[in-house]
This record gives C-alpha cells, structure tokens and sequence, in this order.
C-alpha cells in the first residue's frame, strides 16, 4: 500500500510539470527532460524464438538552485514483456525508483559534493509471473532503457574533482552507497527479501581539446559487500567500467565521434551458483553535420560479450539521430536496429534481431 | 523646447553607453587571430564563434562583435553567454531591437541570476530606446506607412493638452493618458498602444506643443503607430478648482470623430471620476461594451490620493526626459503620499534600477559565475573546447552517482547505447538478467522466517 501510494505521489508529482502549459514554466531555472523509448529484441527464430519488448519513458527534472547548487529528481515509468511462445506472456509495468540528488560545486569548478537517495517508489514484491520481465531488462548486453524496476531505499555520498593537468583535464571522485533491504520478489505467500550490498565506487578519468575537438578515458571501479538473501550471503563480483570517447570537427559542420566503453565483472555469486567473470566490449562510430538546422547523426557500433574467456554474445547496431530545437526544446528523435548472434557452449548460436526508437525532448 | 528635452533624454539613456563607446578600441592580437583561426576552420562551432564574439565585445569593437555572435545563438540557441554578449554588442551600436530580442534570450536560457534581474531592469530602457528609434524610422518612412491603417481596436491614447493657468496641472498631460491607457487595457478587448511608443512619436512630430491636438495631427500620428483610432484629451483649469475635461475618439482611416466626445464640468476632487468618464466614453464611441465584472475592474482606481497622482505624473514627465533618478524620487513620493499607490511603487522600484543599470553594471554580474567564467575564458582564448572543468566535473559525478537525470541528459549520445552505469541488484543475484539462459538452474529458495 505505502510503495503504491508513494509511487500515485511520486509520479503525480514528477508528472505535473511536464504537462504544464510551456508558457507557464520558467525554462531557465529547471530543465526537464522526458525521453521515450522503445526496444524489442527478438532472441532466436522461428515458433521457439522469446521475445523482449520495453517502452520505457526516463524523466527528469533539474533545478540549479543557484550557479553551485543544483538539484535533479528522477525516476521512469516502464512497460516489460517477455514473449515465450507457449508461455504466458511475462509482464511488469509501473513506475521505477525515483532518484534525488543535489550537487555542490566548490572553488572555481575545482570539486562537487555529491549527495543522492533512491526512492523505493518502484516495483517490489514481483509475483511470479512478473519475474522475467523484471529480471531481462537489467541485462549488460541488451541494454535497455530502464534496467530495474527498483532497488530499494539507499543512499549515495561522493566527492569528486577536477584539476588542470598542462592540456589535460584531470577528474576523480569517490562514492559510497549504503543500501537497506528491499521486498524483492514473491513466490506464492512467501516473500523474497534482499539486502544488496554496499558499494564503494572510485573513479579516475582524463579528458583534453585535440584540435575543436574533444578526448575523453575515464576509469570507474566499484567494490560491493555481501548481498544478503533471506539468510543466505553471497557476494557479486566487483565491476570495472572503461569509457572513452574522441569528437572532433570535420570541417564545415560534420563532426567525427569515436566512442568506446568496456565493462568487466569479476567472478562472483548468485543465488545457488557461481557467477563466472563476464566482459561486454562496445565500440562505436558516428559521424554528424547540420543540415540546415537539423543535425543529423547516423552511428554504428559493436558490442561483443564474454563469459569466462568464452563468447557469449556479438551485437551490431546501426541507428540514426536527429537534433534540432522547437519552440524551446531540444528534440532528438533516433531510430536503430540491432543485429547479432547469442552463444552457449555446445549449443547452436541464437540470432538476436531488435530494433530501438526514442525521442528525447529537453525543456531548457 | 522639445530639442532640449530629446537631447537630454538621449544623453541620460545612453549616458553608460557612451564611456565605453569612447573607450580606446584594443588592436587584434594573438588571441583574437586564434579565435579568428577557429571560426575559419569551424565555422559552425557555436562555441568559437562565441569567444571570438566576446573578444571584439571586450575589445570595445561592437559592430565586429555582433556576427560572429549572432552565429553562435543560431548555431546553439540555449548559450546564454552569447545572447547576453549579443544584447549588449547590439545596444552599444543603438540596435535597440537586436538587443531587445537577444536579452530575451537571455532571459530565457541564461543562468546567472544578477544578470537576469539586471537584464529585465535593462530591457525597460532598451524597450524606450526602440520606442524613439522605430519613431524616426516610422517618420522617414511615414508616406509608406502612412498607408496601412490600423483597426479600430487598435487604440492610442495621446498625452492630454493641459490648458488654464494651474502649472500643478503640467505633469498631468501624461499622468491621465498613462491612467486612460491602463484603464482601457484592463477588459482585453482593445489593443492598447503602449505609451512609450506614443511617446517617441508625439515627441518626435512635436505634437501638442504648441496647444491642443487638432484632428490632423491626431490622425498622423495615429498613422505612424499604426493605430486605428486615436484618443485625444484636455483638460483645462477654469479657476479655482474648477476643471473642464472633454475627450474624443479619432478615426485614423477617416480621419473623423468617432461618436460624440465627452465632456465634464467637475472640481479637482472629482478627478478621477472625470477620467473614468472619459474611459466609459471612449468605450462607448468604440462600441465596446463591458459586462458587470469589466465595468467594476475598470471602475477600480489605482488611487485616490490627487497630490500622489499628480506626483506620479511628475515621475513619468521626468522618467521620459530621462531623468531617473528624479524620476525615482517623484514615483517614491506619490508611494509616500499613497503607500497603497501600485503602479507608483512598481515605477519607483523600475526607475531607481534603471538609473543604476547599464552594460558594464550586466556584465559585472557575470563575476564569480560559470557564464563569467566562459566569458574571461573566451577573452584570454583558453576555453577548453568541450566545456573544460564544468564538463570534466559533471561526468565525475555522472560517474560516482549516477542517476537516470544522466542518461537522458546526454544529449550528445549517439543513438547507440550507453554503458549500464549501475547494477540491478535483484535480477542480478537470481540470474534472471542474463539473455540467454546459461547452463544450470537458478532457484530462488525462500526460508520462512
């Protein structure tokens, strides 16, 4: 009852601008942001293949209360299927958590205290029949828009700073997220109840001009405690997170993007197995240019996972997207479609086949 | 007479444009051929043609400064920095217009507070300068616009002729039309020409000085504003306090009276109510008719004190000599004399930040903010392109806590997907986010407590 009519206020809450008449905000004090998507991946073929489908609609709000503070709600609502043939259809809709978080900035852009809490407002208690679908979407290789329907009450505090190395731009910070326990699923009259473990995050990144252009690497790794089921303590294995990205200018108004980002996560537990080590690889290319005062951006990437030194996944994407600005808003429709192979050992490759739409539309 | 007061009200409204007009032009240098080489090779990067728009602005070289940063604001409408650089390059060579449009702009995607507040000062000035420069340009042109009549609900209510020998009456020629205007305003069913362009033109054909408004001059200056019928007023001191006010309705498009005109014979306490007359006559001559609730809102008077009205008048007569701070001073006694007195308040506060506020004062309220920061960075030409530390600060913390705000906020992602930046505990630990199910066999066991 209490996450229920906390999720009717959340949502009434968060809601309640978007729909405000444009008139009636005041667009240079808060930003908002609303970006529906829609993803169906489609694993195997033929009477045997499961489909994955989401619509997922992120929203945010931010409010820079003053040129060092700013504060930023957030929270999505979402729409999960998974199709087995022969199978009822597996289905969780709802509001997710919603997040809060305000930043302080110190000195001139030197550092940021960072201070955010997750809401349970989200989904808990899954019954059975709602189980798949809450649990495909927190994949790390077909990455949904919204990855969980929630995680419970925590709390994350973390600092972070900035400092000029010659032409280099030097970034590191540190979090730690303390997270209580949650109702996580429910099977018949029996409750699941799980305590995630807490986190410490650290992260070290460096970024520079080349040329009109930009580079950036960053590193971020994070150490969790036990996760803690019921009675049974398990540990997830930690995670590393490498992204790096290079824009540069064309000429005229094209510009180049290369982009990559590589996760690895350590071996660790799950409940009643191991969980081996795992990798997902991402590279990226995207070129843009403004035609008149569209921009345009198709892009390409690969995505490859590894499971134990064993492949387990090959994706390629393909996709375009559009920005221009409308009555006040930035708009950013994109379309892709995806394209790739599934693997298990000794067994034949699953075709993975998906497609993703989404319009990202920025109040300023 | 009239040459004295332009002249003076020019030289008070631009009295800050000018030290810095007469500011020694500072030469190109390295910086400004970096900036120059950047906005060659890209000329569609928003950001380079921003600093080196805010260069030639710091260099004193305004008309230099105005494309390259017209170009940033198209290139990327939500910089801030380049519509308020844009603002005041446009100001300093009296565009008054393309300073209008950028500073509200500003208004609108700008960040730093002090420089909001400063801006919305600003524009009341900004407003009153194009006022008198659409003016001039409308004289000039007046045989071509001359031809396009306004509509009928389109109204002008000209400065009252003030006769008898009462000189306390003077500020009362602006102080009653500025009090008609409002009144006819308030039921939304005329288009009511504000009195600042009124002003400018009556100013610059130098109507009404030298007696009352003869059909003629009302229609031309109808004309010039566009008006389709154009209010005319007198009010004159028959002794004692004896006061016979009259009022008329003209017909820019046949230049006839509209209706009968009023006219009442009252005493100086009765003031208010004579305007009221005026307003329902005027109403009446344009076949408006008010419904009960219109009627009282009309009715209502802003206030009943005459000696804070007639100073209110003052304050208006010396806000558009440009005497500001003369002007402050009137607009606080008429609030003094009736602290209920609104507009009198509302003026007061206006033209006291007016007389303070000028560009230097807007850019001087950039010191210690980010857009301050992004325009010193554009001076010296070390803005790190991509943002700099601001950037590098906000992915740190996109990084550390990240939430859902940072997904939807990059809106530089391609349409590729970005990296899960944070885990979904639950699935996670049942073994129900992977794809593919993996070898084995995950069974969520519950203990009863």
């Amino acid at each position: 009852m209490r996450p229920k009519f906390l999720s009717l206020v959340l949502f009434a809450g968060l809601a309640a601008p978007l729909a405000a008449p444009l008139a009636a905000q005041s667009p240079s004090d808060a930003a908002i942001i609303v970006d529906p998507q829609f993803v169906q991946y489609k694993l195997g073929t033929g009477s045997t293949a499961r489909t994955i489908t989401q619509l997922g609609v992120p929203f945010a709000i931010i409010i820079p209360f003053s040129d060092r503070f700013n504060l930023d709600i957030s929270s999505s609502y979402a729409n999960s299927q998974v199709k087995v043939p022969g199978s009822a259809t597996s289905t969780i809709t709802g509001l997710t958590d919603a997040q809060v978080r305000g930043n302080l900035t110190l000195g001139d852009n030197a550092a940021v205290i960072t201070i955010g809490v997750n809401l349970p407002s989200g989904q808990y208690k899954v019954p059975d029949a709602q189980q798949a679908a809450a649990g495909q979407i927190g994949s790390n290789f077909l990455i949904y828009p919204v990855t969980s329907m929630g995680n419970g009450l925590a709390a994350t505090g973390g600092i972070g700073f900035a400092q000029t190395l010659g032409d280099w731009n030097l970034g590191i910070g540190a979090s730690f997220r303390y997270s209580t326990a949650f109702d996580a699923y429910q099977v018949k009259t029996s409750v699941l109840r799980f305590q995630p473990g807490n986190e410490a995050r650290i992260r070290l990144g460096l970024d520079r001009p080349v040329g009109d252009g930009t580079f950036n690497v960053s590193l971020t790794y994070s150490k969790f405690g036990k996760d803690l089921a019921d009675s049974t303590a398990f540990a997830t294995g930690d995670r590393a997170l490498m992204q790096s990205a290079l824009v540069v200018p064309m000429g005229g108004s094209a510009d180049f993007q290369l982009s990559a980002w590589d996760l690895y996560r350590a071996n660790g537990q799950q409940l009643g197995a191991a969980a081996p080590w795992e990798n997902v690889l991402n590279g990226g290319v995207a070129i843009g240019w403004h035609l008149g005062d569209v921009y345009v951006q198709p892009s390409v990437e690969e995505r490859i996972w590894n499971v134990a030194g064993n492949k387990a996944g090959l994706l390629t994407n393909a996709g375009v997207r559009l920005r221009f600005e409308w009555m006040g808003l930035s708009i950013n429709p994109s379309a892709g479609y995806s394209l790739g192979s599934l693997y298990t050992i000794g067994q034949p490759a699953t075709d993975v086949t998906g497609y993703k739409a989404a319009l990202l539309i920025r109040l300023h | 007479m009239k040459g004295i007061r332009r002249v003076a009200m020019a030289l008070a409204l631009s009295a800050w444009a000018l030290p810095l007009a007469a500011q020694q032009q500072k030469p190109n240098d390295p910086v400004q051929a970096k900036l120059s080489t950047r906005v060659s090779k890209s000329p569609q990067n928003a950001a380079a043609n921003r600093d080196l728009g805010v260069w030639y602005y710091k260099a004193n070289r305004f008309q230099e400064a105005r494309a390259p940063l017209e170009m940033a604001r198209k290139i990327d409408p939500t910089d801030g920095v380049a519509a308020l650089y844009a603002g005041m390059a446009a100001e300093n060579v009296k565009d008054y217009a393309g300073a209008k449009d950028a500073y509200n702009a500003y208004l609108a995607v700008g960040t730093t507070k002090r420089v909001r507040n400063d801006i919305r000062v600003r524009l009341v000035t900004v407003t009153k300068l194009d006022a008198q420069a659409s003016a001039k340009t409308a004289v000039a042109n007046e045989s071509k616009i001359a031809q396009v009549a306004g509509t009928p609900t389109t109204v002008a209510v000209l400065p009252f002729t003030i006769g008898g020998t009462n000189p306390d009456l003077q500020p009362l020629q602006v102080g009653l039309a500025d009090l008609m205007i409002s009144d006819l305003g308030k039921p939304n069913k005329l288009t009511i020409v504000e009195r600042d362009k009124i002003q400018a033109i009556t100013d610059e054909i130098a109507l009404g000085k030298s007696g009352a408004v003869d059909q003629t001059s009302a229609v031309r200056a109808g004309k010039l504003i566009q008006a389709g019928s154009v209010v005319r007023g007198t009010l004159i001191s028959t002794g004692g306090t004896n006061l016979t006010m009259t009022s008329d309705v003209v017909s820019t498009q046949t230049s006839a009276v509209v209706g009968t005109g009023v006219t009442d014979n009252k005493t100086m306490n009765d003031l208010f109510s004579m305007e009221k007359d005026m307003v329902n006559g005027t109403f009446k001559a344009l076949n408006i008719t008010l419904t009960p609730r219109e009627q009282q809102d009309v009715d209502r008077r802003p206030t009943q004190n005459l000696a804070a009205f007639v100073a209110y008048g003052r304050g208006l007569m010396s806000q558009d000599a440009g005497r500001l701070d003369e002007a402050a001073r009137f607009f606080e006694n008429a609030r003094s004399l009736d602290p209920g007195f609104a507009a009198a308040l509302q003026h007061a506060q206006t033209a006291a930040a007016q007389a303070a506020t000028n560009t230097t004062k807007i850019e001087a309220g950039l010191k210690g903010s980010k857009e301050g920061a992004t325009a010193n960075s554009a001076e010296k030409g070390t803005t790190v392109v991509g943002g700099g530390l601001t950037t590098t600060l906000n992915t740190v913390v996109g990084d550390v806590n990240p939430t859902t705000t940072n997904s939807v906020a990059a809106t530089n992602n391609t349409s590729g997907g970005a990296p899960p930046t944070s885990r979904p505990a639950a699935a996670e630990a049942t073994g129900t986010d992977q794809p593919a199910p993996r070898t084995g066999e995950v069974t969520i066991v519950i203990r009863k407590p």
